[in-house]
């Protein structure tokens, strides 16, 4: 179980991460989503003990990881790929991380060959792939038999086949009770992974919630209505839970009304349609406009349609 | 807590594993051991010792039969300068070894990996110093063993025979002991503290070498007076034997030199400390 409570990283003027709090629940994938620079790694970096917080706390299992008298076996992390020096072979890298620990070498063979790492294991790891030093930082995160894993951007450069390992891997170890917290950016990624998902945006989380909820939430169901008499449409239409915008004279985008409902409100009203068209638009592009919006809010005002549903989950998870 | 959830056998029996001290020492070892830049160091730092002995060695038998070299070379070596002269270009070397321990670790992202198993932070940088300065150890001795064997036969073409029990003798060589430890525990200070190979590694040179040269012209007692203490002329105040000391160098006294230079390698290695347990990996 990962507990953090107020988290906030500046770097100079720059607020990396700000005040940030969740928890990850152990027994469950959580996904961890947000754009490049967003403060997804930093986040981690400081779970790790690796960066110092501004302010806030980070706990794993109850304490600081630095407080932990078997730090590997209550974290494994992979924080980036190629945390390992290009002129030591993979095996002699884990074998010294393992001696930390008094890890027997049985175990370090262990992780290579779940890792698939056997043929190489003994060749200088400069020579590695980004998916094999990929593949390597997983054995890294797997050798103390951790009970919480911290996987930043685990499928970068990985196959087809490596990402479904990771995946199945993910799943199998929040199967067996771990807590596993994986970032990713890639929504598909996270939802075919995920239990439940954190998306963080400019240093502030902007959902949490269980993957399924914030599919719902997030998958608006928008339609598109192209009338003459638009302005008496959305006025009649306007009541709680409907927004609606308009790009251009006599095209309305309504979301939280159905094309039926819309369509009957018309026929009741005598307003003439010429167009009526349902439009669902992708988790991939649900995300990618909460995330966006969070950049805007710095560089400008903020837009008219501010999603209000982004900050409904938050809280409501549990 | 979601009820699917499985205590497996992990949280239900705590975990044999306890990361110690020790372990901190035996990861190191291994990091040390498993690069190839370690070898090549150690071969050069023994090539260097061995080499340098026979080759003053030489210089000091042809300086015995040859009067005019002998004047222009003014006078002889003790044997047991001979068997330390590679001691000057030794320390170098280990210098850059010190140095490379942890600058490595940063320049490769290794250091995330390290502090990751022991975030506490502090005892792998004594865990480096303790692996390290054993290393210098011993690839000193070793070096000063191979340099004594291998100037023997030369010296004794003059019928000189190596007695190492005389009080300058134990002096000149526990001292380039003493000194190359230090010297290669100092550069691992810096390197923790500057994180950066080339930017350690220019440092300690500088201080080895450029700041001696630039200070020696001023007759200023401010300046002699710093000259005094730093790492070359401290190591010099322990190292020489008591006539050279006396030949117009101003030294430190003995004691006070090896102190001096203790501090040399003490101090840069707890304000790295300090600041690996205070910035961000």
């Amino acid at each position: 179980m990962i507990e953090v409570k107020g988290l906030s990283k500046r770097y100079g003027p720059k607020t990396a991460v700000d005040g940030v709090s969740f928890t990850v629940q152990p027994g469950m994938v959580t996904g961890f989503l947000g754009p490049n620079g967003a403060g997804k790694s930093t986040t981690m970096r400081m779970i790790m003990g690796l960066d110092r917080p501004t302010s806030g706390t980070a706990t794993v299992n109850g304490k600081p990881y630095a407080a932990h008298r078997a730090p590997l076996t209550e974290v494994g992390a992979l924080l980036e790929a190629k945390a390992i020096h290009p002129g030591r072979s993979a095996r002699n890298h884990l074998l010294a991380l393992a001696a930390t620990h008094r890890i027997p070498a049985r175990r370090v063979d262990e992780v290579i060959d779940m890792t698939g790492l056997t043929q190489v294991a003994r060749k200088r790891a400069g020579g590695f792939s980004l998916g094999m030093g990929q593949r390597l930082g997983i054995a890294t995160a797997l050798l103390g038999d951790p009970r919480t894993l911290i996987l930043d951007e685990p499928v970068n450069g990985l196959d087809p086949e490596g990402v479904l390992w990771v995946r199945n891997l993910a799943r199998y170890l929040a199967g067996e009770g771990r807590t596993v917290f994986l970032s990713s950016h890639l929504m598909s990624e996270v939802a075919l992974t995920a239990d439940h998902v954190l998306v963080i945006g400019r240093g502030k989380i902007l959902a949490d919630a269980p993957v399924n909820t914030f599919i719902d939430a997030e998958t608006q169901k928008t339609v598109l209505v192209r009338t003459p008499d638009a302005t008496r449409l959305a006025e009649l239409a306007t009541s709680d839970g409907v927004t609606i915008a308009s790009d251009e004279p006599g095209l309305l985008t309504v979301t939280g009304l159905d094309a039926p409902a819309i369509g009957e409100l018309a026929a009741r009203e005598g307003i003439v349609l010429h167009e009526l068209t349902p439009q669902t638009s992708t988790l991939e592009a649900a995300y990618m406009a909460l995330t966006a919006d969070s950049v805007e809010y710095r560089t400008g005002e903020p837009g008219a349609d501010t999603p209000a549903e982004a900050a409904a989950p938050e809280g409501a998870n549990r | 807590m979601t009820a699917t959830a499985v205590a497996p056998a992990t949280q239900a029996s705590p975990s044999p594993y306890r990361r110690s001290f020790g372990g901190d020492v035996r990861s190191e070892w291994i990091k040390l051991r498993t690069l190839r830049s370690t070898w090549w160091v150690a071969g050069a730092t023994l090539v260097v010792i061995a080499g340098f002995g026979l080759l003053t060695a030489f210089l000091n038998h042809a300086s015995l039969s040859d009067e005019q070299l002998s004047a222009t070379m003014g006078g002889i070596f003790t044997p047991t300068e001979i068997i330390t002269s590679g001691a000057q270009l030794a320390y170098l070397i280990l210098a850059v070894l010190g140095v490379l321990v942890v600058t490595n670790e940063y320049s490769s992202g290794m250091i995330r990996s390290t502090l990751a198993a022991t975030p506490t932070r502090v005892p792998v940088l004594l865990a480096k110093a303790v692996v390290l300065g054993l290393t210098s150890l011993v690839l000193t001795v070793v070096g000063l063993v191979l340099a004594a064997l291998v100037a023997m036969p030369v010296l004794a073409m003059d019928d000189i025979s190596l007695d190492l029990a005389d009080a300058d003798a134990q002096r000149t060589l526990w001292g380039t002991l003493v000194f190359l430890v230090l010297i290669s525990l100092m550069a691992l200070g810096f390197g923790a503290i500057l994180r950066h190979t080339a930017g350690a590694i220019s440092t300690v040179v500088a201080l080895l070498f450029v700041v001696p040269i630039v200070l020696f012209p001023f007759n200023n007692d401010v300046i002699t007076e710093i000259e005094k203490y730093l790492p070359s002329s401290a190591a010099n105040a322990f190292m020489t034997t008591s006539d050279a000391a006396q030949q117009g160098l101003a030294l430190l006294s003995p004691e006070a030199g090896l102190a001096v230079m203790i501090a040399w390698a003490v101090v840069p290695l707890v304000i790295g400390a300090v600041l690996l347990k205070r910035r961000d990996a």
